[in-house]
């Protein structure tokens, strides 16, 4: 072999490697191996047995007893087999992430490496005692789909050490719990809303009584412009689900299975901005509330946020409504606008359908401005009040179905009406527009708005 | 039959009269938790018959019954032909098979009766550990003694890693079983899990593969009659596995409060054992290589090879899945079962059965009862095999997708019920095999010794019908 010419590199090795091995070699090799073992052993058990202690985290209690013998039968039993006992940042709806400091009495620990069934770190104080009793003994008395066994063997003396521990296990002290899981990720509990100074400046110069503003024009402006651009995003996107007053009633709602957050009470019950903030950039696993972080930035959501707080705090009116009207007056003039079409029953219907499906959470089935959603309804929460089209039908002048459409296709600045282009059609719009006239007052209806469709029915509505 | 081997041959005999013993008995437990899976209701009068007892049964019968005995047998018969060497201290080795089997039977019997440690692959008790501890002590210095008064300069590979073994696995035993702190064995909090699992998986690196290993590379060398193919790719897999497959423990508790460099170790170093990996799967596939056909006739070759390639397969598997983001999604389901019984019994246990249909017949100088029956065993144990790991497999992803969505683990269970089902009838058609190598190995035992030489080469199907 040494003689070939040709040899490359690796042939060189090979032979060395042959000759090493030929002579006394047990050493080298086995203590090698011994000492690479040992270094990475002394990396990965060492170290941490040195170094790495928790301290006790509000999960973690010093056990009775009697609940130290239910640790023992756990143990004993194998039930650690079978039921994990810890929660993973990935988890969803168990409870708080685990930390080392859950653990700091247990041994040995209970981690456990299956989900046969489910994961037990947060069972304690999470179901009534008596129901421990019931399942232990006969799993599918209280749960019908578990393939636990019967621990009907169990002498009773074990079967309540057995519960006491289970029932002491990470929320023994419920307190610590409330109804909100906290977010997974620490990142955003450091989060805040960039746009909050501006809200609260906002807030400071607004009565709610009379829907003054007396701030400068500057922050009334900026605050419009938020506004509406949170609202714009929250009708592109958000209305489908929980409709356009945050009741949790939009059309999609009635298509799944996990209704969507009535947003007036489940901002309330929010512990803080980050909180809010977490919910929309992430979605809730297992509903259809998706992660929005993939389509909108940050700025983008705390806009949204920003317009979500008006369903807990009211609007606040920077621009009062006599804007709204003069822009809609300009919009008429400009272009002229009447009916594009006939105001036929079956255009009168489909109207009345969708002013049911998307209008009357605020103006009301009867479109007095008392729907389940709005201030006037005891429970509502949509301030300043939506519009009474009884009443406000006197307000249009007879020349002005352009305010109408105005109104309805671009929304009323800083109030919660959306700008509707956004959700509905033109076609929509129109046949909406027809419906709603007709809870004006007939001679209303009759001198201003019957004359302008061409339709019999339309002419005849209130005769 | 060379007089100075005959010691060393009658214990490896005895150690396999117990694997052949296990394999059988020990799969019969896992059927019978297979069918509670499905049927909860299927014994459960009393505490030893539930689930979580008859589990660490299963595990630790078959991890260290039926597969440690077969492995440790073979051990006994190679190290003294590659050291051209008798064992050392032959009538006090004569008692190692009895003391080990014995000891793990007395160990999983107080696990049934509740004396368990209650921790996952090291619940035997301290006075069991004990023992085990003297047994594997003894072993060490008899196999190490035997290599070093060896006749045979050049150690074998194979040599390496069983020294490896015998330095390293005692010292893994008595750190991952926390036996300095009776009677528990274990250590508070997370601290103990680590503990556990750089236990937990070096039964697996630094037991189970090393000796899977050396086995691998005396016998497929051996009966195919070709030369290993490189030492430099031996020497390469050896160190590598000594120091990587050390550190991957951490990598069972990804997503529990552990440290993040240790995660971070633990992760790295199950990439890094595909060096180990890779460098004994070309060794053993270039060695093998124009003589792959010879498992067409050659039934305890195909045994080997099988267990052979799902050793590859199951390291790159634990590689694929041992890194974060997989690692976070495939958790807790029954792929992890389906990887552990892919290592345990795919690789390393039916490695022992081709190990044992080849070495019985030459040890005890007897024919093989049936070869018929072994190629049968084969096909049979192949089926279920297929089933087993496709249900596993199939029936984990199930449930991991239903739990990325967040559906709560009773609400998946109605849909895992197929897969637990055929879970057990996959199992179960590898039980029937097992008991059909068992009697295979018994008659073999019970029958004439042969008068004429056994053939000393491969035993072929032909050789049936001659």
């Amino acid at each position: 072999m040494s003689d070939k010419k040709d040899e490359g590199p690796l042939e060189e090795i090979e032979e060395e490697i042959e000759e090493f091995l030929h002579h006394h070699n047990l050493l080298p090799l086995v203590g090698g191996a011994f000492a690479v073992f040992f270094l990475m052993t002394s990396m990965v058990v060492a170290l941490p047995y040195m170094f790495y202690t928790g301290t006790p985290s509000d999960d973690a209690f010093m056990r009775t007893a009697q609940e130290e013998k239910g640790r023992e039968l756990y143990m004993s039993l194998g039930c650690f087999y079978c039921h994990s006992q810890f929660v993973r940042e990935i988890d969803w709806g168990i409870g708080n992430v685990s930390q080392a400091g859950d653990y700091v009495y247990e041994q040995p620990h209970s981690l456990g490496t299956e989900r046969t069934g489910p994961d037990l770190s947060k069972i304690g104080g999470m179901r009534p005692t008596a129901w421990h009793y019931l399942h232990d003994r006969d799993p599918r008395s209280t749960s019908p789909n578990s393939i636990m066994p019967n621990f009907d063997f169990l002498s009773d003396e074990d079967i309540d050490a057995l519960v006491a521990y289970i029932n002491s296990v990470g929320t023994k002290d419920l307190n610590t719990y409330n109804f909100q899981p906290w977010p997974p990720a620490e990142e955003y509990l450091n989060k805040s809303n960039p746009f909050k100074p501006l809200m609260m400046e906002v807030m400071q110069n607004y009565d709610a009584e009379t829907q003054e503003f007396t701030g400068s024009q500057e922050t009334a402006d900026a605050w419009a412009q938020l506004f509406i651009e949170g609202k714009t995003m929250f009708t592109k996107v958000c209305l489908s689900c929980h409709g356009c007053s945050g009741n949790g009633q939009g059309p999609y709602a009635r298509h799944v299975i996990e209704r969507p957050a009535n947003l007036n009470e489940r901002i309330q019950n929010y512990p803080g901005d980050y909180y809010h903030f977490w919910r929309v950039s992430e979605g809730v696993p297992g509903t259809a509330m998706p992660d929005w972080k993939r389509t909108f930035n940050e700025t983008e959501i705390w806009k949204i946020n920003i317009y979500e707080m008006s369903f807990v705090l009211g609007s606040l009116r920077t621009v009062n409504g006599d804007t709204s009207d003069l822009e809609g007056d300009v919009y008429n003039n400009q272009t002229s606008i009447t009916p594009p079409i006939a105001g036929t029953e079956k255009e009168y219907n489909e109207g009345m359908k969708l002013f049911n499906l998307y209008c009357a959470q605020c103006h009301g089935e009867d479109g007095q401005g008392d729907g389940p959603a709005s201030s006037k309804t005891p429970g509502g929460y949509i301030t300043p009040e939506p519009a009474n089209f009884t009443e406000s039908g006197g307000d249009f002048p007879s020349w002005d179905y352009g305010r109408y459409v105005w109104k309805v296709r671009e929304g009323v600045e800083t109030t919660n009406m959306p700008p509707w282009k956004y959700a509905l059609t033109d076609d929509d719009i129109f046949k909406i527009i027809f419906y709603i006239q007709g809870f004006s007052m007939p001679e209303d209806y009759n001198a201003k708005w019957a004359p302008l469709y061409t339709d019999l029915f339309a002419k005849e509505l209130m005769k | 039959m060379d007089s100075k081997f005959i010691e060393g041959d009658q214990i490896a005999n005895n150690w396999f009269i117990f694997a052949m013993l296990w394999f059988p008995l020990f799969t019969s437990i896992g059927l019978i938790i297979a069918i509670k899976m499905f049927h909860p209701t299927f014994l459960v009068n009393a505490a030893w018959l539930t689930f979580g007892r008859l589990r660490p049964a299963h595990v630790n019968g078959v991890l260290f019954g039926f597969v440690s005995s077969g492995l440790i047998g073979a051990m006994f018969y190679i190290v003294p032909r590659l050291t051209a060497q008798p064992l050392e201290k032959p009538k006090i080795a004569k008692f190692l098979p009895a003391a080990w089997n014995i000891s793990v039977i007395a160990g999983i019997i107080m696990i049934l009766n509740g004396n368990t440690q209650a921790r996952e692959y090291a619940e035997l008790p301290w006075v069991i550990d004990i023992l085990i501890m003297g047994t594997l002590l003894t072993m060490s210095y008899i196999i190490l003694k035997t290599i070093i008064d060896r006749e045979e300069h050049k150690l074998y590979v194979s040599l390496w890693f069983f020294a490896g073994i015998m330095v390293w696995f005692p010292i893994v035993y008595f750190v991952g079983n926390v036996m300095w702190n009776p009677p528990t064995g274990a250590l508070n909090g997370v601290v103990d899990a680590i503990f556990n699992w750089y236990y937990g998986h070096n039964v697996l690196g630094l037991w189970f593969t090393p000796f899977g290993i050396g086995v691998w590379y005396y016998f497929i060398p051996r009966i195919t009659k070709r030369a290993l193919y490189s030492n430099t790719l031996s020497l390469i897999s050896f160190f590598s596995i000594a120091f990587f497959y050390t550190g991957v423990g951490g990598h069972h508790l990804l997503q529990a409060p552990i440290p993040e460099w240790l995660k971070t170790i633990a992760v790295a170093t199950t990439g890094l054992m595909m060096f180990s990996v890779i460098t004994f799967a070309v060794n053993i596939g270039m060695t093998v290589r124009e003589k792959w056909h010879h498992v067409i006739y050659n039934v305890p070759l195909r045994f080997m090879l099988f267990g052979f390639l799902n050793y590859i397969f199951v390291s790159m598997q634990g590689t694929f899945q041992g890194l974060r983001t997989t690692n976070a999604y495939l958790h807790f389901s029954q792929w992890p079962v389906a990887h552990s019984h892919l290592a345990l019994l795919g690789a390393f246990g039916l490695t022992v059965v081709g190990v044992m249909y080849w070495l019985v017949p030459r040890i005890s100088s007897k024919h093989l009862y049936s070869k018929k029956l072994m190629n049968w065993s084969w096909w049979v144990i192949f089926t279920g095999f297929f089933f087993f790991m496709f249900s596993m497999i199939v029936g984990g992803l199930v449930a991991n997708a239903q739990w990325i969505q967040h559906m709560t683990v009773a609400s998946t269970l109605p849909t895992l019920r197929i897969y637990y089902i055929l879970r057990a009838i996959g199992g179960g058609t590898i039980v029937i095999g097992a008991y059909v190598f068992a009697i295979n190995i018994i008659m073999t035992y019970l029958s004439e010794p042969s008068k004429e030489p056994i053939k000393t080469n491969i035993i072929t199907l032909e050789a049936t019908q001659e």
